[in-house]
């Protein structure tokens, strides 16, 4: 009835030894289309079609080390921030951002910022600074494919974060436990990794770490210094010493590269501890880098099989930005980005601590209705354009006149999931319905195929 | 494991055009019918939030008491303006609305509601009332986010519940696996297409035979099959005219007459969120409170009628709160401040109609506030033991002695 | 603005600014129009407006801009100039003058609801010119059509002997002696040839309310228009939920809503550098209703301030409102869920200002004649400059008590100011520090943004750093303004005051709203903030950086085509005018 696979009958050591195409059909369209989707947020015909002539091991060391964008995009993101942080409306953010996801030159990176944003979640909605927000997202992308440990320092000593979790005051004789419970909870460890006595002698280290005028302080009055008891260890820790102790447990990298792979590989059913094993300790005795944890996973067998093409569902991110990348598009970004409201994902504005759940929670009756709606509301909007042009011309572009081959076109360019031949017949009759010109019914058509469940599967 | 295909389109697409499944898949069509058990006698509440803490003092109005005059000199209501119902207490005279149901056995007042160590900033006090937890514990989610959460293990395709408004969803709605949609208007859940059959279009090619029979997809499509059905369904309600029922022209007449439109129209929501603000009155109480006080009372009283004309009054449950009453004496300028206990007022079909338990007495006051004596709490246990037919223990984190509102 | 519009917004504009006499009474027009006709509208004499526009001076400035120049070097615009060479030369003459012989007897038009029909006459110079210039233009059609395997465009069908051409989306052409007729929709068509033929007794020509509208025209003016307001009517409701609607526009809602107006017109007259539209309704003044006194004072006869200048003066605004009246009327213009909105808000308000009724005790100290200015705000020297340049804003009112009204709202200010920093504290906002300041016969309380360390000397500050709120007194004028320089720009300049012009001729005139808009500072506004405005660009259509920055030049360089606005609703014994005058820059002030 349904082909959940098996996962734990799964060779450990195929599933993440290095993927070596044997054959043209190894090595299509569309593995490099799921490459740039889960990689990346999609990418366009031509992206793809140069990508087949590369080895899908070049092309993911390429997405883990490009090591920066072009100066121009970086002027370009900093002009549209300046301004964005000049109306000082935290709700303007996600515009600049979207822009990034666009038209980066570094998609990866923007997709493992993302991937921190929903870890180390923070809403704009009570932290209101816009500079703040900016910071912090600045400090993620610093990171994203960096090292953990130095990530998650830096991490506990931002502003947005402790005004986000209302630990801008801690005092030692009432430690403030929210921080020391999120770090270990849902930062690091994971539930039942911890005891809450080992909460509050964590807490007891962030004593005297203070936000004051939107800026981390020492308050070496409020500090604790007596002896604490972490996790086994004990000492006169500071806080820093209690993130590393932290960072020295050994959920900690199982914990994180469990949370990764439901990210990029597949959203169902749990990880199996077998194969998170080899993955955690390479983590480990990487010293917490998570570029090359990426690489092996984005490169290897696994990745590039059943088991995890066409086996997530997209975040509305993906789905928005995917279909511009896709089709080129461009289109006002304050429109799109807080269109997303209502398919239930808006950058900077996570719903709560734990971020987005991912995976069966973007669905319901009204998030898939947004999902329609954006997509036709994209298309009926003037700004909306196909390379700086009318989707009609885009298509004549790309060479393609008969619906037939738009339908087959779009499905290799946007779809995860191959559709069936009596469903891409009536798409391509819809196509051709109706008494509306030309580039009317292009766009109908276009967004009867972005309404399917197939589309919604990254 | 026994419906038939019949039976599942009747379900899901309940009154609008029967759906003309192709070549269907099996485990698509039993996971839809699984998550959208439409059961007309399924109970609905509806939570009508005053934001800003309603004066409950002046609400319900002890007309008689001696303490109440020397409290309220300028504020308080004169005893010949009261809508009396019996001899200490009487309505606000403009909750002539409320005065009419309670006639018709169709109210209740729970009195004296609030909890210990009352808060009385805004916004904790809300989050108390939302999350049942204090400052220092845990708060990820709402009550009514916890109640959705045991009531269904998976997250579903249909809309367990809905909050309609422009303001920020109520954290009361908060659930670890349940977004609840915020709707601003229903023009939101409508599928928007360019072309009329647009619709017909994908109904049909979500027929179709896929390509693959994964379950996460079969999943994405049976709730795009629910989608499409819902989205039809709230245009056909959407559309229809409303019948003799007249709301108030205020939002809060709107959102409730919109609720009816979908309760009449046979959404499976069990839980409906309207909030309305303004109650702050630090200044200027007379008139402020009044045409509040007049909003919530029509537009309930409208609603609530509305539900015994489409005979729905036994399954539908208004509950009208603030996150806290006011104090006792009145302010100079002509308000009052941030207080404490209060009413609570619930209407609906199957209400214990009437007064229940004491007014707050005003002679014995603590730092110049009412002092509760039932827990909000004991209302929500009552709402979803007695209503709902929930246990409450682990959405209300202690087991609390339901008041005895519901019969 | 998009860059294809440029050239259609300029020929429109620039055909004001041409002089026009009259050579064509098209009133026989109106006799083919049906009775159901809502507006009616005419241009005299195109061929002199067409001249006008090409010899224009607005349009030699226009051809110096770069837009234009880039305009015109897209290979759009030579396929453009290849295709209309290529049809001079099948008409054997130039096209504005196959355009101007076509034209020759002007054009009137009409639209007429019970069709949704739109109808055209355009009077040639004779006959023969009309028949070759056309049927020429129809060759050319059908051959492209049939080039590109099209079916003929135009569809040939005789109606009661009159051969008539029909288009494909509905509409159809015919010719009448030397009348070009052309109708949207073949309904509409059809009754004007049955007037044609028939004279009937009832036309557009018949109706009172044209009749009457057809009485005032005056001036020559190069259009003219005039329309039923019967549906206007009855679209206005007698309570609305839009207050700024009713501050704005009340005067115009009541006028078009009061009883015996039947028609409204609409004329644009063009005069040395000015183009001036007028919109003119039928009105008694002296019989407003009590509800709309607000607006119009007594008998009509509330006149607006002088309009203020001072330096770097982007905008003035000047009216008559009695605002204390109309929020204490607010019961009879609004809907009930508006007038709760009101109350909630009157009851904020009342709390913020220290318990005063804000309607009676705060509104209703002012006289009700206003000023607004807006100029844009110097930086020079500032250490701490925001990062978005706004200009700055005053409202001007004079105090009916000037000694209690100083003590109340002193006080009021001082109190709200403290209020902001509580609230601005809480928000991480900069907090505001209180500054007196004596001038010559008044009094500036104002209060200043306090920079942190980190802004000093930083010119991308908050927008915040852009306002310095400042209350201030100058015998009975009270100001209130987002900067305490432009507070002082406005006591200075009262010291010298503008004379009133040469106003002798139009003592029955009352000017109820006048606005004023001098381009050239509103493009120094814009360019100061010119990044931010490419950026906000990029951000709202997806534009390249490139594409941001053409549009942008584009708009900053049609600005500069301008020199001022004006905006003015006035009322005399009969009507209320709302007058719009665009003054172009002239050619020496560059």
């Amino acid at each position: 009835m349904n082909n959940i696979v098996d996962l734990n009958s799964i060779d450990t050591d195929w599933a993440w030894a290095r993927y070596e195409p044997k054959s043209d059909s190894d090595w299509s369209l569309a593995h490099a289309a799921h490459l740039y989707r889960r990689a990346g947020f999609a990418v366009d015909r031509e992206t793809l079609e140069q990508a087949i002539t590369s080895k899908s091991v070049e092309l993911v060391h390429k997405l883990v080390h490009t090591e920066k964008e072009t100066a121009s995009f970086e002027s370009e993101s900093q002009s549209l921030a300046d301004l964005v942080l000049a109306t000082a409306k935290v709700e303007n953010l996600p515009a600049w951002w979207t822009y990034r996801l666009l038209h980066t030159g570094r998609p990866l990176h923007e997709k493992m910022t993302l991937f921190w944003h929903g870890h180390f979640a923070t809403s704009g909605e009570k932290v209101t600074e816009s500079k703040l927000m900016h910071e912090q997202n600045q400090l993620l992308r610093k990171h994203a494919l960096g090292d953990f440990g130095v990530l998650l320092h830096e991490i506990s000593r931002d502003p947005a974060m402790l005004i986000y979790l209302d630990s801008v005051t801690n005092r030692k004789t009432h430690p403030n436990e929210n921080y020391a419970r999120e770090i270990m909870e849902l930062f690091c460890l994971g539930e039942g990794n911890y005891t809450e006595n080992d909460i509050r002698e964590l807490a007891r280290c962030f004593t005297g770490w203070e936000i004051r005028r939107d800026k981390f302080r020492f308050n070496r009055y409020q500090h604790d210094t007596g002896k604490k008891t972490i996790l086994g260890e004990t000492g006169e820790f500071s806080g820093d010493d209690g993130v590393d102790i932290v960072l020295r447990q050994k959920a900690g990298p199982e914990f994180i590269v469990r949370k990764l792979m439901k990210f990029f590989l597949f959203d169902e059913p749990e990880p199996a501890d077998t194969l998170v094993k080899p993955l955690a300790e390479k983590l480990r005795n990487d010293n917490w880098q998570i570029g090359p944890t990426i690489e092996t996973m984005l490169a290897s067998n696994l990745f590039f099989s059943k088991h995890c093409m066409g086996r997530k569902i997209k975040s509305p991110v993906e789905f928005a930005v995917g279909f511009l990348n896709a089709l080129e598009g461009t289109t006002n970004l304050y429109a799109l980005s807080n269109g997303l409201t209502d398919l239930g994902q808006v950058l900077f504005f996570p719903p709560n601590v734990k971020g987005w759940d991912g995976g069966r929670a973007w669905i319901n009756s009204s998030t898939l209705l947004a999902r329609a709606n954006l997509i036709r509301s994209l298309l009926d909007r003037k700004e909306t354009r196909f390379t700086a042009g009318k989707l009609s011309d885009f298509f004549d572009k790309h060479n393609l006149r008969k619906p037939e081959q738009i339908v087959d076109w779009l499905e290799q360019t946007m779809f995860a999931i191959s559709l069936s031949d009596e469903l891409k017949n009536q798409l391509a009759r819809e196509f051709d319905a109706g008494k509306a010109n030309r580039e009317q019914r292009l766009r109908n058509g276009l967004h009867l195929m972005c309404t399917l469940p197939e589309f919604q599967m990254a | 494991m026994t419906i038939s295909r019949r039976e599942f389109i009747g379900y899901s697409a309940a009154g609008s055009a029967a759906l003309s499944v192709g070549t269907s898949l099996p485990q698509f069509l039993l996971h839809a019918a699984e998550t959208s058990k439409l059961n007309r006698n399924e109970r609905v509440v509806v939570f009508v939030q005053m934001s800003g803490g309603n004066d409950g003092l002046n609400t319900i109005v002890p007309y008689k008491n001696d303490d109440y005059r020397q409290h309220r000199k300028t504020l308080g209501i004169p005893a010949a303006d009261v809508l009396k119902i019996n001899n200490d207490l009487g309505f606000h005279p403009s909750l002539s609305g409320f005065s009419s149901l309670l006639e018709d056995d169709k109210l209740a007042i729970v009195q004296g509601v609030g909890y210990p160590d009352p808060n009385r900033s805004h916004f904790e006090s809300m989050d108390i009332w939302h999350s049942c937890r204090r400052k220092h514990e845990r708060r990820e989610d709402g009550w009514l986010g916890r109640y959705l959460d045991v009531q269904q293990e998976k997250s579903g395709t249909e809309i367990p519940a809905l909050h309609f408004g422009h303001e920020k969803q109520p954290f009361a709605l908060t659930s670890t696996n349940h977004r609840v949609p915020s709707v601003r208007t229903l023009e939101q859940f409508r599928l928007k297409v360019q072309k009329n059959d647009s619709a017909e279009a994908i109904k049909s090619a979500l027929t179709q035979e896929r390509s693959s029979n994964d379950d996460l997809l079969g999943f994405v499509q049976s709730s795009t099959q629910t989608a499409i059905n819902v989205s039809e369904r709230f245009q056909k309600t959407g559309l229809s005219k409303m019948g003799n029922a007249t709301y108030p022209e205020s939002d809060l007449g709107k959102k409730l007459q919109t609720v009816a439109q979908l309760i009449r129209g046979g959404l499976p929501t069990r839980i409906y969120y309207v909030a309305i603000d303004g109650f702050d009155t630090h200044a200027n109480q007379p008139e402020v409170h009044a045409n509040l006080l007049q909003s919530v009372s029509d537009s309930v009283t409208a609603f609530t009628n509305e539900m015994k004309l489409l005979g729905e009054s036994d399954r539908v449950l208004t509950v009208c709160f603030s996150e806290f009453g006011r104090r006792v004496a009145e302010n100079a300028s002509d308000g009052t401040d941030h207080g404490t206990a209060a009413p609570m007022i619930l209407a609906g079909g199957k209400v214990k109609p009437g007064i229940i338990g004491e007014h707050p007495r005003l002679d014995d006051l603590e730092n110049g506030d009412l002092k509760h004596h039932t827990d909000f709490r004991q209302v929500y246990a009552a709402i979803l033991e007695n209503w709902l037919k929930c246990p409450s223990e682990t959405i209300l984190d202690k087991k609390y002695t339901p008041v005895d509102v519901i019969s | 603005m998009p860059r294809n519009i440029v050239l259609p917004l300029l020929v429109l504009l620039i055909a004001g600014f041409v002089s026009t006499q009259q050579t064509f009474a098209a009133d026989d027009a109106a006799k083919l129009f049906p009775a159901s006709t809502l507006v009616y509208a005419e241009f005299d004499d195109p061929p002199a407006i067409l001249d006008g526009v090409m010899k224009h001076e607005l349009m030699k400035k226009a051809y110096k801009l770069d837009v234009y120049k880039k305009a015109t070097s897209t290979p759009e615009f030579a396929k453009l100039t290849f295709a209309l060479m290529f049809i001079e030369a099948q008409l054997g003459m130039k096209w504005n003058e196959a355009v101007k012989k076509l034209t020759h007897g002007g054009i009137v038009a009409a639209f007429d609801p019970a069709t949704n029909g739109v109808a055209l006459i355009a009077t040639a110079k004779d006959k023969e010119s009309l028949e070759t210039i056309t049927s020429k233009i129809m060759q050319m059609a059908r051959q492209d059509a049939k080039g590109k395997g099209k079916p003929d465009p135009f569809k040939e069908s005789m109606y009661r002997d009159i051969t008539v051409y029909g288009t494909k989306d509905g509409g159809g052409f015919t010719f009448l002696k030397n009348h070009l007729v052309i109708a949207n929709k073949s309904e509409l068509g059809k009754q004007i040839l049955d007037a044609w033929l028939d004279s009937p007794e009832s036309s557009l020509a018949t109706q009172p309310w044209f009749t009457e509208a057809k009485k005032t025209k005056a001036n020559n003016p190069f259009f003219w228009a005039a329309f039923n307001t019967d549906l206007i009517k009855q679209k206005i409701e007698e309570r609305h939920d839009n207050p700024g609607v009713e501050i704005i526009g009340g005067g115009l809602l009541e006028a078009l809503k009061a009883a015996d107006s039947t028609f409204g017109t609409a004329s644009i007259t063009g005069k040395g550098n000015q183009l001036n539209l007028s919109v003119r309704v039928p009105f008694d003044r002296t019989n407003v209703s009590e509800r709309r006194q607000f607006f119009f004072g007594k008998e009509g006869r509330g006149g607006a301030p002088l309009l203020r200048k001072v330096p770097g003066q982007l905008a003035c605004i000047s009216a008559y409102r009695d605002v204390s009246e109309m929020w204490l009327r607010a019961g009879d213009l609004f809907v009930d869920r508006t007038l709760d909105k009101i109350t909630e808000a009157d009851a904020t308000l009342t709390t913020l200002f220290a318990g005063k009724d804000f309607g009676e005790d705060i509104l209703g100290q002012l006289y009700p004649t206003y000023n607004i200015v807006v100029a844009k705000q110097n930086f020079d020297g500032r250490d701490t400059i925001p990062s978005i340049r706004l200009p700055a804003f005053s409202i001007v009112a004079t105090m009916k008590d000037p000694e209690t009204n100083y003590r109340d709202f002193r006080r009021i200010f001082q109190s709200l100011v403290g209020f902001l920093n509580v609230a601005g504290a809480q928000n991480g906002q900069p907090q505001l520090d209180l500054e007196f300041d004596k001038v010559e016969g008044g009094e500036m309380i104002s209060a200043q943004f306090v920079p942190e360390d980190d802004d000093k000397g930083n010119e991308n500050a908050k927008i915040n750093f852009n306002f310095s709120p400042t209350v201030a007194f100058h015998d009975r004028t009270f100001i209130l303004s987002s900067t305490k320089s432009l507070a002082k720009s406005i006591i200075e300049m009262q010291k010298n005051p503008i004379k009133p012009g040469d106003d002798g001729s139009r003592d029955h005139i009352t000017v109820n709203t006048n606005v004023d808009v001098d381009a050239a500072v509103l493009k120094s506004v814009l360019k100061e903030n010119e990044s931010h405005l490419i950026a906000q660009n990029m951000l709202d259509k997806g534009h390249s950086r490139k594409e941001a920055e053409q549009e942008i030049s584009t708009l900053l360089d049609i600005i500069t085509l301008f020199k001022s606005l004006n905006l003015a609703l006035e009322t005399d014994l009969s009507s209320i005018q709302l007058k719009t005058t665009v003054e172009y820059a002239g050619g020496d002030d560059e």
